[in-house]
């Protein structure tokens, strides 16, 4: 067995015990083997060196050696991947989505059709508000891998809370339970918290939130940021309130009620329309027409109207990425299938 | 012409000479109180003001006039030494009102105004009228968002004063296009105002559809201009001028105003307030939370809810409210509000123009008879 081999054994040796971390001895381990297998002059053993440092907690130093690989080896998909991969465990995902989303197309160009690189590259796209690049990605995604849940989550959190698509509501609410023992994470509980809010399910909404969080330990002064977090991004999609802001009463309410700046434009374009149509005369020297105002109207509406998706997609889905990442990155260890991604796996036979 | 032949100015003579106009351009001329806080200087300043103010003034007068309030060389260090004579009685008290006023009434640039009433700072007589003067511009440069800080700075300061809060809302309504300005300029006005601040509220509402503002604003106009007729004869044309350039078209400025009140961003104000709405929210806190099993939740916003506030906060609410996409109908806006200012600033000049002719006849001096050169 080549120090590779043995390195990549002894890393899956080391992430199945994973809890709340891999197991520092065997992950040590591995980065040694992998260090003598890149003295070797195999690239792989290089990510691998990298990967199993930054898992082991040692996030800069992964990402110094990833560059230098990079660097070395501009065409190693795998780097790029495990690059993405650290930007989206980092404890402040938001402020590395840029990074990442650059290392995570970088590696969709390298390796294209690979449903983990376009998952991770819509998470870190969402997590950077492009929030259009990420629902296609979360699309191609799911086109290459059907059963991805993790895509489905995301793409279900877009269509919600970007495209205004409420029937991504259930999508949502439904994703845990249907995804069974392949999205083991109780973190997935969080999106089902946004999908049963955003149907007005209040009680289940709440459920869902504390079984996100319930793994964790109450007063413990490490994992209180991420209960905090959660919980702050729990109470910003209550003040966003259910539903998708585009329908009847909750319209102004949205948009500040009766007395905001909104309402009282369109209120006083109404009036100069009624003006208009009462004094035509006076209208037609001062060239304004009423068709004028009938389009500042519906665009004053329709610019409102997106405009307020977008916003609550930059609060809500940045929120999510922000207090979700983390979780996830502290309760799981790296799928296989990012494991395979980076080129961290052996075949047998 | 030979340097030789170019004179230094005290007076622009009417017409003026080519010699005269060459001077002034050059910088050879002495400023208004040049010479000192004297009598004579003062004497200057009203023959200069009625120069250029009155019937038969040389189309440039008012031009000239203002070329002479400071001077490239020294700036307005001579107005600075009249503050100073007047604190100390070496001047009368009613000659730095006149140099402001006439500063106001002639039409000076922002800058110009600014610098003049700057000088007067330590005159606290003057203390409002000088923060109207320096901050209630911003139409030159298209600093609107400056002179809004700087008189939304002075608004906060104890105790307020009502014609800074005036042009405060002012901007707020007219610029920013926020409704709260509106109705805070109604609220003003049902008190007492000066008629210069009356008359900015009006024009606000004006610009809001209000079509008896018209009529309000010329009867405001014309009650500060009154006591002007008689020694500044030309002014009250001046005036009407530009009030016919103000209001001539109100629908299309109400329509313009409109337009950019509708291309603002009224999604992201939408976000503030959700934010706001979530801070008050305590999730684990409520009864049917069972018991408190995680410690309180600080009103904080996440990392996310706090880029939406501060991205805008960091670009200044007022400057995204008031350069709103629609460029033609913000370019429409901006040119009546810099020419409401001007007719403000005129408005406001006379008023203090006239306490310091009511000072000058006290004095004895004959301001209302065409003064001639020479010891009074």
């Amino acid at each position: 067995m080549s120090a590779f081999e043995a390195g990549v054994r002894t890393l899956h040796e080391g992430l199945a015990a994973w809890k709340r971390g891999a197991s520092p001895g065997l992950v040590s381990r591995a980065a040694v083997l992998f260090d003598e297998a890149a003295r070797g002059g195999d690239v792989r053993g290089a990510v691998g060196a990298a990967v199993a440092r930054g898992l082991a907690g040692d996030l800069d130093g992964a990402r110094r050696r990833l560059h230098e690989v990079i660097a070395a080896s501009p065409r190693c998909a795998a780097a790029y991947v495990a690059l993405g991969l650290f930007g989206l465990r980092d404890p402040d995902p938001l402020a590395h989505a840029a990074a990442t989303s650059w290392a995570l197309v970088a590696a969709r160009d390298l390796a294209p059709d690979v449903a983990c690189i376009e998952r991770m590259l819509a998470v870190s796209l969402s997590a950077g508000g492009e929030f259009m690049a990420a629902l296609q990605s979360a699309r191609n995604a799911l086109a290459l891998d059907r059963d991805d849940d993790e895509a489905r989550l995301w793409s279900a959190l877009l269509r919600l809370h970007f495209g205004g698509d409420l029937s991504a509501a259930t999508v949502l609410a439904e994703c845990p339970l249907e995804a069974g023992g392949r999205m083991a994470s109780p973190a997935a509980w969080l999106a089902a918290a946004a999908g049963l809010y955003a149907k007005s399910e209040f009680h289940e909404a709440r459920k869902a939130m504390r079984r996100a969080v319930a793994p964790l330990k109450i007063g413990d002064a490490s994992e209180a940021p991420m209960v905090d977090g959660a919980r702050r991004w729990f109470r910003e999609l209550r003040g966003f309130g259910p539903g998708v802001p585009m329908t009847g009463d909750r319209w102004l309410r949205d948009v500040g009620g009766a007395q905001s700046d909104f309402t009282r434009t369109r209120a006083a374009l109404s009036s100069l329309r009624e003006a208009l149509a009462n004094v035509p005369a006076r209208a037609k020297p001062e060239r304004v027409s009423a068709l004028d105002v009938d389009g500042a109207l519906a665009g004053l509406e329709a610019q409102t109207r997106r405009g307020m998706l977008e916003w609550g997609a930059r609060l809500i889905l940045r929120g999510f990425a922000e207090a979700y990442l983390p979780l996830v990155a502290y309760l799981e260890a790296p799928t296989l299938e990012e494991l395979a991604a980076m080129d961290l796996v052996v075949c047998d036979g | 012409m030979a340097p030789g032949e170019v004179p230094v100015v005290e007076l622009p003579s009417t017409p003026c000479s080519a010699a005269e106009l060459v001077a002034l351009r050059s910088g050879r001329y002495v400023p208004l109180f040049g010479h000192g806080a004297q009598a004579a200087e003062v004497r200057r300043a009203l023959m200069l003001a009625q120069r250029a103010l009155a019937a038969n003034a040389d189309p440039r007068a008012m031009d000239h006039a203002l070329t002479l309030l400071t001077h490239p060389g020294v700036g307005a260090e001579p107005l600075r030494h009249l503050a100073q004579a007047a604190a100390e009685g070496h001047a009368p008290h009613w000659a730095t009102a006149l140099v402001l006023g006439l500063a106001g009434m002639l039409g000076a640039s922002d800058a110009l105004r600014g610098d003049v009433a700057r000088a007067f700072k330590s005159v606290a007589s003057l203390s409002t009228e000088v923060t109207l003067a320096c901050h209630a511009g911003g139409g030159d440069l298209n600093a609107w968002r400056d002179h809004y800080q700087e008189l939304r700075a002075a608004d906060a300061e104890d105790p307020p004063v009502r014609a800074v809060s005036v042009a405060r809302r002012w901007y707020d309504f007219v610029l920013a296009r926020r409704w709260a300005g509106l109705d805070g300029l109604r609220a003003l006005s049902a008190d007492a105002l000066d008629p210069a601040s009356q008359w900015l509220a009006a024009s606000a509402d004006w610009i809001s559809g209000e079509e008896r503002s018209r009529a309000r604003m010329t009867d405001l106009a014309q009650a500060v201009l009154g006591p002007m007729q008689r020694p500044y004869p030309r002014f009250a044309q001046v005036v009407a001028r530009e009030m016919v350039e103000l209001l001539g078209h109100p629908l299309t400025m109400r329509w313009e105003h409109l337009r950019c009140a509708a291309s603002r961003d009224h999604a992201s104000v939408a976000i503030r307030a959700w934010l706001h709405a979530a801070a008050e929210e305590r999730f684990f806190d409520e009864p049917d939370a069972g018991h408190a099993e995680f410690g309180e939740l600080g009103p904080e916003p996440s990392r996310a809810g706090r880029a939406a506030v501060e991205s805008r906060q960091l670009a200044g609410d007022f400057l995204l409210d008031w350069f709103v996409p629609e460029r033609e109908a913000r370019a429409a806006v901006d040119d009546w509000a810099r020419t409401t200012l001007k007719v403000y600033h005129r408005l406001r000049g006379a008023m203090l123009a006239e306490v310091a002719l009511r000072g000058a006849r006290a004095d004895g001096i004959r301001v209302d008879e065409p003064m001639k050169e020479g010891p009074a």
